[in-house]
């Protein structure tokens, strides 16, 4: 029953479905349970809190992200599966704190100083809490000196970078610099990401990685903790 | 003088929208999501203010790769140069979609409905496009009703046009009450605004509407026209 449960919650994670009233990717599910009813199910039946999350959501986005890397899934299906991941997360992170499950790794998110454009940066944000990391988003137009501030403060694993502009990318770099002038470069691994940034520009502002979509992000995460 | 053009309709087209969402030529989103733009489309129809204006300025004179404009306002661009070399005038212009579909994108995102924000989001980036076409085709009726035609639209960002060249388009409209602003690094507020230049020729003139993109090497750009 427990199996059956938590495949049911991988599958309408790939669906996209948050609750009954949805009638999912593939058409014709309105009417069942959806993704906020099953794991209230699963928790009523007493299901592992920690099984839910690895068995059932992360495998499903990380599928959700194999079908977005084919051009089977676009933006909007990875949003509509990765907020039913963030649903269940908010149900579930109660049980989750009891259980002593913990997160990944913590990231901080920020668009840099000087530029306004989030959503790109709020689209990585939660493809990166599906994918089991705390994430702390500090908004747009952050200045460097706010980085360095909650870096000493929370001392997070990862530090999210996004621009979207010309003018508002060497930000990143200066953001780097200011983390270095404060001793704290070499305790944080800093990503980036946004439209006129590279692997090539990444490596010039010395940054650890670049993301060039939020799967690819988060598959540069996983990588810097492998190697960390 | 800044000329404005308020109270006009546009029509939001949903396969540019989905351009805007990620999906590419022969895709297009399942029904759950089509909805969602349906609806959105509804809610972003209701949010967004259409308004244009735009300042026609003489040229005098174009030495690559600057065009030298009245009161000495200076365009740098080698491409723009030579779009240009065949005109006499070109109109200056802003248009926008004004902040309530913005807000509304941010109030979404800080309610985490991130895929409402996205699909409202990109509906509104798809206004901004129909909004500036709306003024390209005022303008293009002007240019007729004096026999001459215009060129394609240029913004700063395009081409080898600098983005900071915004702050010259801002100087040329500074006298009138824009319902747009510029920030120290140059991003227009609200965001879902279009700066830009249009130069206006002779009718007689055949390659006043060639686009430069055919002499251009990134044939992978996404803005090739």
């Amino acid at each position: 029953m427990t199996d059956d449960i938590i495949e049911q919650i991988k599958q309408n994670v790939i669906q996209g479905r948050m609750d009954k009233e949805d009638e999912g990717f593939d058409g014709g599910m309105v009417g069942q349970p959806g993704v906020k009813e099953l794991v209230q199910q699963a928790l009523d039946m007493g299901t592992d809190p920690r099984r839910m999350v690895t068995e059932g959501l992360t495998e499903a986005m990380s599928i959700v992200g194999e079908r977005f890397e084919a051009k089977d899934y676009f933006i909007p299906d990875m949003l509509a599966s990765a907020e039913t991941v963030g649903e269940a997360m908010d149900i579930l992170a109660p049980h989750l704190a009891k259980s002593g499950m913990a997160t990944k790794g913590k990231v901080i998110m920020a668009t840099v100083k000087g530029d306004l454009h989030d959503i790109g940066k709020n689209i990585v944000s939660i493809i990166l809490k599906g994918a089991g990391y705390e994430v702390n988003d500090m908004g747009a137009d952050v200045t460097p000196e706010r980085i360095v501030a909650i870096v000493t403060e929370e001392k997070p694993d990862f530090i999210g970078l996004s621009a979207l502009l010309t003018t508002t990318m060497m930000a990143m770099k200066e953001t780097i610099e200011s983390l270095a002038e404060a001793g704290l470069r070499d305790k944080v691994k800093v990503i980036i990401g946004g439209a006129p940034t590279s692997a090539e520009f990444a490596a010039e502002i010395g940054a650890d990685g670049y993301g060039a979509d939020a799967f690819q992000a988060v598959r540069v995460v996983e990588e810097l903790k492998q190697r960390s | 003088m800044v000329e404005a053009i308020k109270d006009f309709e546009i029509e939001i087209d949903k396969d540019e929208v989905c351009h805007h969402l990620g999906y590419q030529k022969d895709h297009s989103p399942n029904s759950s999501i089509s909805s969602l733009i349906d609806e959105e489309m509804d809610e972003a129809y209701q949010l967004i203010q259409p308004s244009c204006f735009y300042q026609l300025m003489d040229i005098r004179g174009v030495h690559e790769p600057q065009v030298i404009l009245e009161d000495g306002l200076t365009i740098t661009s080698a491409v723009l140069s030579w779009v240009l070399t065949n005109c006499h005038k070109v109109s200056v212009f802003m248009t926008t979609i004004g902040e309530g579909l913005e807000d509304r994108v941010a109030q979404l995102m800080g309610d985490g409905k991130i895929l409402k924000a996205t699909v409202l989001d990109a509906l509104g980036s798809g206004a901004a496009e129909k909004t500036a076409c709306y003024l390209e085709e005022r303008l293009s009726e002007l240019a007729a009703a004096d026999g001459s035609v215009i060129t394609l639209r240029y913004s700063p960002g395009y081409c080898d046009w600098d983005i900071t060249q915004q702050r010259v388009l801002f100087q040329a409209m500074d006298s009138a009450p824009l319902t747009v602003s510029l920030t120290e690094e140059c991003l227009m507020v609200p965001r879902k605004s279009v700066s830009g230049i249009i130069g206006i020729g002779r009718a007689d003139n055949k390659i006043i509407r060639h686009s430069p993109c055919r002499f251009c090497t990134k044939r992978n750009c996404p803005s090739r026209r």
